[in-house]
């Protein structure tokens, strides 16, 4: 292609030379010719310049016809490599089209795909931001409320137990009442059997005289002395009776001690059982207060980063629209060299650089495109602008 | 009721990114890949708004903005068009034809969000 170019350079010089060739040695003749005659004014004046005229003419003339028989054979040649290099541009530049269309329409998928795959990212990332920050019932924080949840367990715990306490003192004082009242209830019952075992003893003396008086009495006090023998029996079984009462309260009194003693015993073990419990309640909901601060710190730092990475995907998506105008500018490049195919299969020699390039431009659509048209300095694609009408 | 954009360009990652940028404020989106095909959907469907490339093939987006505003149901639809063409030459034929809004891509998507929340239909 550069040795084309390079002979169609020579081949419009040599046109020009070959005006110079016929013109030059007659011009050179004249100016002999007319010297020779200045100098041979008064001998011989036409002869000698006349004969260096007509030479001076005639080597113009051969030298004229050898170079335009070069040049028809110039010419021959040129239209050979004309020939050529039209077969040569209507193979090569419809496969550099293709390659560009290739590329483009590979290139407007990738990104395609790449900003499919982008914008779901952003999209779960948005969801999942949503989900972690708030409650859609409370429109609360999720973070918050755990937390909350958390301390309003705490305060059920507390409140549990404090009244779980006063339950239990309720319940030792209700049960030391008892004790107090069935001791009193026993100890009046002892109490009534010594009075009944007196009044059994008191009632086997008066007895005990009822028989001496009876047996004074002789036969007459007989029936008496029978009477009064019952009535002795009666008071010792009275008697008898008041010493098993007595010895039952005592019994009774000694059960509700020791039973006094193992309640204080097992109110205590009860109190001690509560305060560890509540202890240990209060340590595992202050170690789960813990992990939820924790997990608060981590889903915070989590949402930072999760917000980062989607506000840097969406600055990569806004990016990617530079593959529209890529996308353009490559479309003209692959319809230009299309036409320019398709006009040298033509057979169309004199190509017009300058129309070709209007025509050019009518079709851009890129700033870049004009810039690059002219030769300036390409920019960068100015920033977005948006106009009202 | 959410509000519904078509979208018409030949891109269709350009698509992409102003369909994520609408829907993620809330829009539902459809889109076309020319003009058309735009027209064809139009046809049945509630819209709201258009943005609208301007070089197109098959039928490219002023040409579809004049055939829009003849339609008796969408004379006084608004129409964005978002393109890379930032001539005034250009601007004014879009305004000529009948286009609300004329956005250089690359945009921003907060611009491209103040522009439809401005001029959508209630």
């Amino acid at each position: 292609m550069k040795s084309a170019l390079s002979f169609k350079l020579l081949s419009t010089q040599s046109l020009e030379r070959g005006q110079l060739f016929f013109w030059m040695p007659i011009l050179l003749g004249i100016i002999a010719a007319a010297t020779l005659l200045s100098y041979f004014e008064k001998a011989d004046p036409l002869i000698a310049p006349g004969f260096i005229l007509l030479i001076a003419i005639l080597t113009g003339w051969l030298l004229q016809r050898s170079h335009s028989h070069a040049i028809e054979r110039l010419k021959q040649e040129q239209k050979q490599i004309n020939l050529n290099d039209a077969a040569f541009y209507t193979r090569v530049l419809p496969v550099w089209s293709k390659q560009v269309n290739t590329s483009h329409r590979d290139g407007d998928q990738a990104i395609a795909k790449l900003t499919v795959l982008f914008g779901e990212i952003v999209s779960k990332l948005g969801t999942m931001l949503k989900m972690s920050k708030h409650n859609s019932a409370t429109g609360k924080d999720h973070e918050k409320s755990f937390i909350e949840a958390v301390a309003s367990s705490q305060r059920d715990i507390q409140s549990v137990f404090k009244d779980l306490k006063a339950a239990l003192e309720t319940v030792n004082d209700s049960k030391d009442m008892l004790l107090a009242e069935v001791t009193m209830y026993s100890a009046n019952m002892k109490d009534m059997a010594d009075e009944a075992r007196q009044v059994a003893f008191q009632s086997q003396i008066i007895a005990l005289n009822a028989e001496i008086e009876a047996a004074r009495a002789g036969e007459a006090g007989r029936a008496f002395a029978a009477v009064v023998s019952e009535m002795r029996q009666l008071a010792y079984i009275s008697g008898d009776t008041s010493k098993k009462m007595s010895k039952k309260a005592e019994s009774i009194d000694a059960a509700m001690s020791r039973f006094y003693g193992e309640d204080r015993e097992m109110s205590a073990k009860e109190s001690l059982h509560v305060s560890r419990a509540e202890s240990m309640l209060n340590d595992i909901v202050e170690r789960f207060n813990v992990i939820t601060h924790e997990l608060e710190d981590s889903v915070k730092a989590m949402e930072g980063e999760s917000r980062q990475i989607r506000d840097d995907i969406s600055s990569a998506l806004v990016a990617l629209q530079f593959q529209d105008r890529v996308s353009q500018v490559m479309v003209h490049v692959a319809d230009n060299i299309n036409a320019l195919s398709e006009l040298i299969g033509s057979g169309t020699h004199n190509l017009d650089a300058d129309n070709w390039l209007r025509e050019m431009e009518s079709h851009f659509s890129v700033d870049e495109e004009y810039t690059n048209l002219r030769d300036t300095e390409s920019t960068s694609a100015a920033p977005s602008a948006l106009t009202f009408f | 009721m959410r509000k519904q954009i078509l979208i018409v360009d030949d891109s269709a990652s350009l698509r992409q990114v102003v369909s994520i940028t609408l829907e993620n404020a809330g829009y539902d989106v459809i889109d076309a890949e020319d003009g058309a095909k735009a027209l064809a959907m139009l046809d049945g469907k509630k819209v709201h708004l258009v943005i609208c490339d301007v070089n197109m093939p098959v039928m490219d987006g002023i040409t579809f903005v004049k055939k829009v505003k003849q339609m008796p149901n969408y004379r006084f639809l608004p129409i964005i068009m978002l393109t890379t063409e930032s001539r005034e030459s250009r601007k004014l034929e879009g305004q000529a034809a009948g286009a609300k809004a004329w956005v250089v891509k690359p945009f921003q998507p907060e611009q491209m969000l103040a522009a439809v929340s401005k001029l959508i239909l209630p």
